[in-house]
């Protein structure tokens, strides 16, 4: 063996060797062996204790191929690789041991290779069902957690009558041997032991020769594999909480943990009657903040963390889980009246339900047809949403409530099962249209025009208006007003005498159509005309004097009138704009000589600049 | 106590295995063999405790109203029920050994193991469970056997055959035999030191004869 060398010792540690002899520098802990066995380390782990029930040559099995072998006592124990090595046989298939030809064992082969080049093979037997933690071909340190010690297949004696093994298991104990695989019979696993020996201080100072011997108590200088201990996992703020609490859980070691140098955490979650899922998979992390999404549910939530060292592989050393109650709103529902379908509704009345901790909340979700989901109602403790369906749109509408704890600030609790529900209506009939007073109307005349509809139950009604020449426009939208007000025009110069074309649209509040039906009229305007201009006195008269001007003209309405002067060689200058008052008293110049004198006329309310004009010429001497 | 190093009750044993195997045996191996007349034994009825019925042996009777069976065991003998193993088929054991190995590994002892039966005939069902050492199979109940010979047993047909557990060099003696539709029941016997054999073989014969299925 070169064990000296493999551990690193520097050749001045080693205090001398001698043929067949272990030479131990108990000072620095270091260990040579010079004799020519095969060398290990006891195969459970480092400061555990174990007796030897059976050691090399015992009376009871340990003969022939088994002579070389020891049996440490003791159940459920961690089995741990004597030796790195290559497994190379597994059976965890058996369920039971005991004192019958019957039962068959479970084992675990390790092969390894000597420093000399040997091979040889390490047997772990009696090991209890299923609890093998590596895999064949899979290379393992020394040390490595191989499986868990029991008492399968032969062992006697039995457990207590009316008992079994496991749990009671008085024989159980770990079969260790190191094996020429050169030398199997019957079973490919089973072959000619060798005589070994362990270099663990403890048996080293009972044996010098590392052999240990029956009803000897060793402890084990294993390798310190890394063993994570139980940990206590909490939860803050302790449980119980509302849901959507915002939690964290938290790993402590009440009892220490040296033994784990670098714990990693690998967080589980199970929500009230799911199945666990890897919540926050391994890290050094101890602490695990609950995702809001995960923590909407109310109910019994379980949260388990497994524990492991860094340096390990295996599923976890420990493990602890807790049960945390969230409480919250359940079980939310939706009552909705009338019911769907209804034709030509006005009014849905839509009510929530739930059950909470505290008082509960509710927020109405509407998604109209072709549209998106929209809070209609926001959070109040009002459980009733009424849905003005009047405005439609007809179709089919998805109604949902959420429910929460007042207070909560999450976006919900529980939700409601969504609720289609359908809304139809009866589409307006042809409309009729006239207006008043009726065509011909007075430029100036105040008209209305009304329109009427029947069948929908709630019509709107927009107006259009077409100019001689103009195009269509609409002058007063949607509505539920069924009337038009001329005076209200947003179009300038739409008032001029001419004939007009009037269109009214019909459709009901719920739809969204363009129209149902639609009415057209042609309406006349017709301004003032004939306009007559008088004086009194007559042309030609005194410059100076106060001349009366009359205007006069044929209209349907109240004329209004405009006078302008010209004087000689000036311009036009208008002396009195639009009155209702059809004279004018002109106060004429000083000076002498012919001017111009006219007359606009046209309706009260009229838009245009003039509808009729006339004028004269006027001496003055 | 019947201590298989006891020397001073040998002689009367012999006597008693001499008759067994030569003239009340109920072990007969070979075709065409005629079959024996059952032997009268009182037994109890309804209960799957051991009792101590004698028989015409004078030995107690174990009587098995789960499995439907009934079998004799060596005087100052302990019988004792074990537990089956759900995994591989093994439902329910049972063995008898000197009780001065109560506490410790017995040099020999006869046991009784009852199996789910998934085979037609005996035969097959051996085969069926043989398989290498090398198989993880829960259900391979022994190596490829050896000796496998037809037997009559308990008035109906058996197979005795040899097997040699995984761990051992030690050969089993076994019989089987079906047990109704649902069951097989194997009557076997070993010895770890060579000076028990005879005194284990002739108990494990009378067992034999006097085995009811």
């Amino acid at each position: 063996m070169k064990l000296a060398a493999r551990r690193g010792v520097a050749a001045g540690a080693v205090l001398g060797i001698l043929a067949g002899q272990l030479v131990v520098n108990f000072a620095r802990a270091e260990l040579v062996y010079a004799n020519s066995l095969p060398h290990y380390y006891l195969p459970f782990a480092y400061g555990e204790r174990h007796t030897v029930s059976q050691g090399n040559g015992g009376s009871f099995s340990h003969t022939g191929i088994a002579q070389y072998a020891w049996d440490f006592a003791g159940d459920a124990f961690g089995v741990r690789a004597a030796r790195e090595g290559t497994v190379t046989a597994i059976q965890q298939s058996y369920g039971v041991g005991g004192c019958l030809a019957s039962y068959h064992p479970n084992y675990v082969v390790v092969s390894s290779i000597e420093d000399d080049g040997t091979e040889h093979d390490e047997l772990y037997l009696h090991i209890a069902h299923n609890s093998v933690t590596v895999s064949l071909n899979q290379s393992v340190t020394r040390g490595s957690i191989l499986a868990v010690s029991d008492s399968s297949g032969y062992v006697c004696p039995d457990p207590p009558q009316g008992q079994t093994c496991p749990p009671t298991c008085p024989a159980a104990h770990l079969h260790f041997m190191v094996m020429n695989p050169s030398g199997c019979a019957p079973a490919p696993w089973w072959c000619q032991s060798v005589a070994s020996s362990f270099l663990d201080s403890n048996v080293l100072a009972q044996d010098t020769n590392g052999v240990p011997l029956v009803n000897q108590s060793v402890t084990s200088s294993n390798v310190v594999m890394p063993h994570c201990n139980v940990p206590t996992l909490s939860g803050q703020p302790a449980a119980p909480q509302n849901a959507h609490t915002s939690v964290t859980f938290s790993v402590t070691f009440p009892g220490g943990n040296s033994s784990c140098p670098n714990p990693n955490y690998h967080f589980w979650i199970q929500p009230p009657g799911g199945a666990w899922q890897s919540a926050q998979p391994y890290s050094a992390t101890a602490i695990y903040t609950w995702p809001q999404d995960w923590r909407a549910s109310p109910g019994p939530w379980h949260v388990e963390v497994d524990v492991r060292d860094a340096s390990e592989t295996w599923s976890y050393d420990t493990t602890s889980w807790i049960a945390y109650q969230l409480n919250g709103c359940s079980a939310a529902s939706m009552t909705v009246n009338p019911p769907s379908p209804q034709l030509n509704a006005n009014q849905v009345t839509v009510t929530g339900a739930s059950t909470c901790p505290g008082t509960p909340t509710y927020q109405f979700w509407r998604q109209a047809p072709g549209s998106g989901w929209q809070i209609v109602q926001d959070y109040s403790t009002a459980n009733v949403y009424t849905w003005a369906a009047l405005f439609g749109p007809v179709g089919t509408h998805t109604l949902q409530v959420y429910a929460r704890d007042q207070g909560a600030t999450d976006s919900y609790e529980v939700a409601s099962t969504p609720v289609s529900y359908q809304l139809s209506v009866t589409p307006c009939g042809t409309p009729s249209l006239y207006g008043s007073p009726a065509s011909p109307g007075g430029t100036g005349n105040a008209i209305l025009f009304t329109a009427s509809t029947s069948g929908c139950p709630n019509p709107m009604y927009r107006f259009w208006v077409q100019a001689p020449g103009g195009s269509w426009v609409i002058e007063q939208d949607y509505t539920f007003s069924n009337t038009f007000d001329w005076g209200t025009w947003n179009s300038p110069g739409t008032q001029a005498a001419a004939t007009y074309k009037i269109e009214v649209d019909v459709v009901d509040a719920a739809e969204r159509t363009s129209y149902d039906a639609v009415a057209n009229i042609n309406y006349v305007l017709i301004g003032c005309t004939s306009a007559s201009l008088g004086t009194s006195p007559t042309s030609p008269a005194t410059k100076g004097s106060t001349i009366l001007l009359t205007g006069s003209a044929s209209c349907l309405g109240t004329p209004q009138y405009r006078f302008w002067i010209k004087s000689p060689g000036g311009a036009w200058v208008m002396v009195r704009d639009y009155d209702t008052n059809a004279n004018y008293g002109w106060v004429s110049p000083s000076t002498a000589g012919t001017y111009g004198v006219e007359v606009d006329v046209r309706d009260q309310g009229g838009s245009a600049s003039y509808e009729t004009t006339t004028w004269i010429n006027f001496v003055l001497t | 106590m019947r201590g298989w190093g006891g020397r001073s009750g040998w002689s009367v044993i012999l006597v008693v295995v001499v008759a067994s195997v030569t003239g009340c045996g109920r072990v007969t191996e070979g075709a065409g063999t005629t079959s024996p007349t059952p032997q009268q034994s009182a037994m109890p009825s309804g209960t799957s405790s051991p009792s101590a019925s004698p028989t015409s042996t004078q030995w107690p009777v174990y009587s098995d109203a789960t499995y439907h069976f009934s079998v004799s065991y060596p005087t100052g003998f302990t019988f004792q029920t074990e537990h089956g193993d759900p995994a591989s088929g093994l439902v329910q054991a049972f063995r008898t050994f000197d009780p001065i190995y109560l506490n410790t590994y017995p040099p020999g002892q006869i046991e009784i193991a009852i199996y789910a039966r998934d085979a037609t005939t005996t035969a097959e069902w051996i085969t069926k469970h043989s398989a290498p050492a090398s198989s993880t199979d829960p259900k391979r109940y022994w190596s490829p056997v050896s000796n496998e010979t037809s037997v009559t047993i308990a008035g109906t047909s058996g197979v005795s055959f040899d097997w040699v557990p995984d761990t051992w060099t030690t050969p089993v003696h076994s019989t089987a035999v079906l047990l109704g539709t649902g069951y097989v029941l194997v009557l076997q016997w070993w010895s770890k030191d060579p000076a028990y054999e005879s005194t284990l073989k002739a108990d494990y014969s009378q067992m034999a004869s006097d085995l009811q299925v």
